[in-house]
């Protein structure tokens, strides 16, 4: 297999975690397996965080890395009433456009039951989409505007450098048409037009006047482009030719990439102060079981990042404010746990009987209040799913899915490591674990 | 199947050989002397009948005084006998909320209206007065919002009425003319044409969330927590769309993802107390409607705090070093959060409280003429 050798090292390194955790288990040297677990933690958290970051692996939506959101919707005229089938050939024809101009990784969908099609094209200003998307009606006039061909009379548009490297466009027209050229040709050249240009109208934008330079042209090329790649995209305009729909724009969203970029950095900044912010409350707050709920924390935030990323999930702003808001809860279920077991020490009981009965009457309430935000998830996941605003989907996807992990590290990964912290006997005052005074806490281990 | 054998290994484990493990023995005769210790030196706090009989675990045993954060008496603060202030409370807020919604209302962004939105980037300091003439000369006729933020001058945030293509090229051409470095940074565009439909969904979604939310409360729980967590939750929405309607500040699509969170983490916070309530009921059940709801508020109070403090922190740090893109969310994430656990308190059980009471008087005096067959006691 062609595996990268880091994550082979990163395995190893796991596994080999994993044989000595077994043999510190069984020999019970529990302060050598907490060792282990927090090395481990540390050490994931290095590894996906700068050999191999997480957050590098997402895509990014339009609103960070810059690009433009067109929405069209179809009109329904008496020559194109709208169908699910001529929507989805525009789409394929949009679609064909933009892969010729080599946009990378564009999303183009329909939304069949509002007759739209959404159109996000990453690192594409608004006057590029715009024009990709335009309903191409193309025609070749005189100068008093005698249609001579339109673009159901042109095969196929092409590209190309002559000698000198200048770019032009070569026009394969269909038999008929090369006879109306031909015509047409003879007939301005020789004056008996106002002018001795061709006018090419894309819809009714005037693209191209080029000068006839012979008569008879049977086989047309236009001239005079600055490059190839201008010639490249009108020819790409002309290949795909009309739309079977009318169009019509009714969202135009661009964020331009340095826009994109100052609000990555904000955001990290942002991220920053706010994980630090609710670490250094639980530290003060909870002193020894806080240093457990941190670590818990850490483990939260690379599971969450791992299943963003396994579920293809696009980071957006408001998903990162999802993600930050995320970390502010996920110690809800740590303090919940944290508060039964003080609850119970109060009671009387010892810090090892406090611990399992604090974790199982608080697993019952962690279940109901996390359960009832899911279900107000699943609403919002909804709302942007049918109405087609992705960055509320996204931001419903990173709401539930740290709130499912939130319930996991709190119940297995602190429960874990809080009973080995107690088995390893190096804490022993419940006072060290809670950080209140020990009279108010009353039983000690 | 390992699970409960393992932690029976752990207990065998500790009491064969102490030497890993913790040592008993010392710490359990130490620390109660400890406490004990304590309680006798503070004459201030004897356990006197009437004043311990609403403190959790002094059932067990007399606990001296806490304060949680220094401030408050763990245990002893009357929620429930304060809730006419509270009452009085929300309905000024709430009144307050529906007053400036259906005067004022929201200044609803173009998500919801149609419209243009924009970024500029000039290059060099622009006033908003020459910004705005700009645009008017361009003959953009209606509504121009400007914004120059002092911090960035040379950036600005203009909203305009809904422009096509052509009229929105002009406009930028002009501006493109007059500013040699301008440039636009975002921009957006939405047709009012499809708007309406937004404003339907996102009343749509947050009706389905609150069912959503109903029907499991109800099933977990009974319907009268169900209905007055529901209630908190209005209040709770409510109150934030309230603040937006009296700041105007612009309400777009994140906005309604704002006020589907608030309802979710209010819920969360509201369903915490109750399954505290829950629990007393049963186990408590004959301490009188009251001081059990007071209880069960007392008993949760330090989670309550902690983890709207901490959630606070994190939507506070986005509000001030996010970026102006979602300083609108992080705003009404905070209102949200401080509504939410202000309502599960105040609002939330004291409705609770005050539903169950009415139900079971009406039940007792039923009883009492003799109306209904022999009636069950009411349960959780």
């Amino acid at each position: 297999m062609g595996l990268d050798p880091v994550y082979l090292e990163a395995i190893a390194f796991l596994l080999g975690a994993v044989i000595l955790g077994i043999v510190f288990r069984v020999r019970r040297l529990y302060v050598f397996e907490l060792i282990l677990v927090m090395s481990v933690v540390v050490a994931s958290a290095w590894f996906l965080t700068v050999k191999m970051p997480l957050l590098a692996m997402m895509p990014q939506g339009l609103d960070l890395r810059g690009g433009t959101r067109l929405v069209l919707q179809a009109v329904p005229t008496p020559e194109a009433p709208v169908d699910t089938e001529r929507l989805e050939n525009s789409a394929g024809i949009i679609r064909e456009r933009v892969d010729r101009l080599g946009v990378s990784e564009p999303d183009i969908r329909t939304v069949p039951a509002e007759n739209r099609i959404v159109v996000e094209l990453p690192a594409v200003t608004r006057d590029e989409a715009l024009d990709i998307c335009k309903i191409a009606y193309l025609k070749f006039t005189d100068a008093e505007g005698n249609v001579i061909i339109t673009g159901n009379d042109l095969k196929k548009a092409t590209e190309q450098l002559d000698r000198a490297g200048r770019a032009f466009i070569h026009l394969e027209l269909a038999d008929d048409a090369k006879r109306r050229f031909a015509e047409a040709t003879t007939r301005i050249y020789s004056g008996q037009s106002a002018s001795r240009q061709i006018y090419i109208y894309l819809d009714q934008d005037l693209v191209s006047a080029p000068v006839v330079q012979a008569p008879n042209i049977e086989d047309p090329i236009i001239e005079g482009y600055e490059s190839l790649k201008e010639a490249h995209r009108l020819a790409t305009i002309l290949n795909v030719g009309a739309l079977p729909l009318q169009l019509e724009v009714i969202e135009v969203r661009e964020v331009s990439a340095s826009l994109g970029a100052e609000s990555i950095r904000l955001s990290e900044i942002a991220a920053a102060v706010g994980i630090a912010a609710v670490m250094a409350f639980m530290l003060l707050f909870y002193r020894g079981a806080g240093v457990i709920a941190d670590f818990a924390l850490v483990v939260y935030g690379l599971l969450t990042l791992a299943s963003l990323v396994a579920i293809r999930a696009t980071l957006t702003l408001p998903g990162i404010a999802g993600l930050v808001l995320g970390v502010g809860m996920a110690v809800d279920a740590n303090v919940l746990i944290y508060e039964r077991i003080k609850d119970h020490l109060r009671a009387g009981r010892t810090l090892r009987a406090a611990m399992d009965s604090g974790f199982r009457a608080a697993l019952n309430t962690i279940w109901d209040s996390n359960l009832t935000t899911l279900v107000a998830a699943a609403a919002l996941w909804y709302f942007g799913w049918r109405f087609g605003v992705k960055p509320v989907q996204g931001f419903a996807v990173t709401l539930s899915v740290g709130i499912v992990i939130s319930m996991l590290t709190a119940v297995v990964f602190s429960q874990y490591v809080l009973r080995l912290v107690i088995n390893s006997g190096l804490v022993r005052k419940a006072s060290v674990l809670f950080g209140e005074k020990e009279a108010s806490l009353g039983g000690a281990r | 199947m390992g699970r409960g054998k393992k932690k029976r290994q752990f207990k065998q484990d500790v009491s064969k050989r102490g030497g890993t493990g913790v040592k008993p023995r010392e710490n359990a005769r130490e620390l109660p002397e400890k406490a004990r210790a304590a309680q006798t030196s503070r004459p201030a706090a004897p356990p006197r009948e009437d004043s311990t009989a609403d403190i959790p675990w002094t059932a067990e045993r007399p606990q001296p005084v806490r304060r949680a954060f220094g401030i408050f008496k763990v245990g002893r603060i009357d929620f429930i006998g304060k809730r006419k202030w509270f009452l009085l409370i929300s309905a000024t807020l709430i009144l307050v909320s529906i007053l400036s919604l259906a005067v004022r209302g929201l200044n609803w962004g173009i998500d919801f209206t149609g419209g243009n939105d924009y970024v500029f980037s000039f290059g060099e300091a622009v006033a908003e007065a020459d910004l705005r003439s700009a645009i008017t000369d361009a003959g953009i006729a209606g509504e121009v919002v400007v914004r120059v933020d002092r911090a960035q001058a040379d950036q600005a945030v203009v909203r305009t009425p809904y422009l096509d293509t052509a009229r929105e090229q002009a406009m930028l051409d002009l501006l493109k003319a007059r500013w040699p470095e301008f440039k636009v940074l975002a921009g957006d565009r939405v047709s009012p044409t499809i708007t309406t439909k937004l404003l339907l969904f996102s009343l749509w979604a947050t009706l389905l969330a609150c069912v959503g939310i109903l029907v499991y409360v109800a099933v977990r729980f009974e319907y009268r927590f169900a209905a007055a967590g529901v209630m908190a939750l209005v209040h709770d929405a409510l109150i934030t769309a309230g603040v937006f309607s009296l700041f105007q500040l612009d309400v777009n699509a994140p906005f309604v993802a704002a006020i589907l969170t608030v309802i979710g983490f209010s819920i969360n916070d509201t369903v915490v107390v109750f399954d505290r309530v829950r629990d007393n009921l049963k186990r408590r059940g004959k301490e009188g409607l009251e001081a059990l709801a007071n209880r069960s508020i007392n008993e949760t109070f330090v989670r309550s705090v902690n983890t709207n403090v901490t959630a606070f922190l994190a939507v506070a740090a986005v509000y001030f070093f996010g970026g102006p893109t979602t300083k609108d969310l992080a705003l009404a994430l905070m209102i949200g959060i401080l509504v939410g656990s202000y309502s599960t308190i105040c609002v939330a059980t004291p409705v609770w409280l005050w539903w169950r009471k009415r139900d079971e008087e009406r039940r007792a005096a039923e009883t009492a003429r003799g109306l209904a067959p022999k009636s069950r006691p009411a349960r959780g």
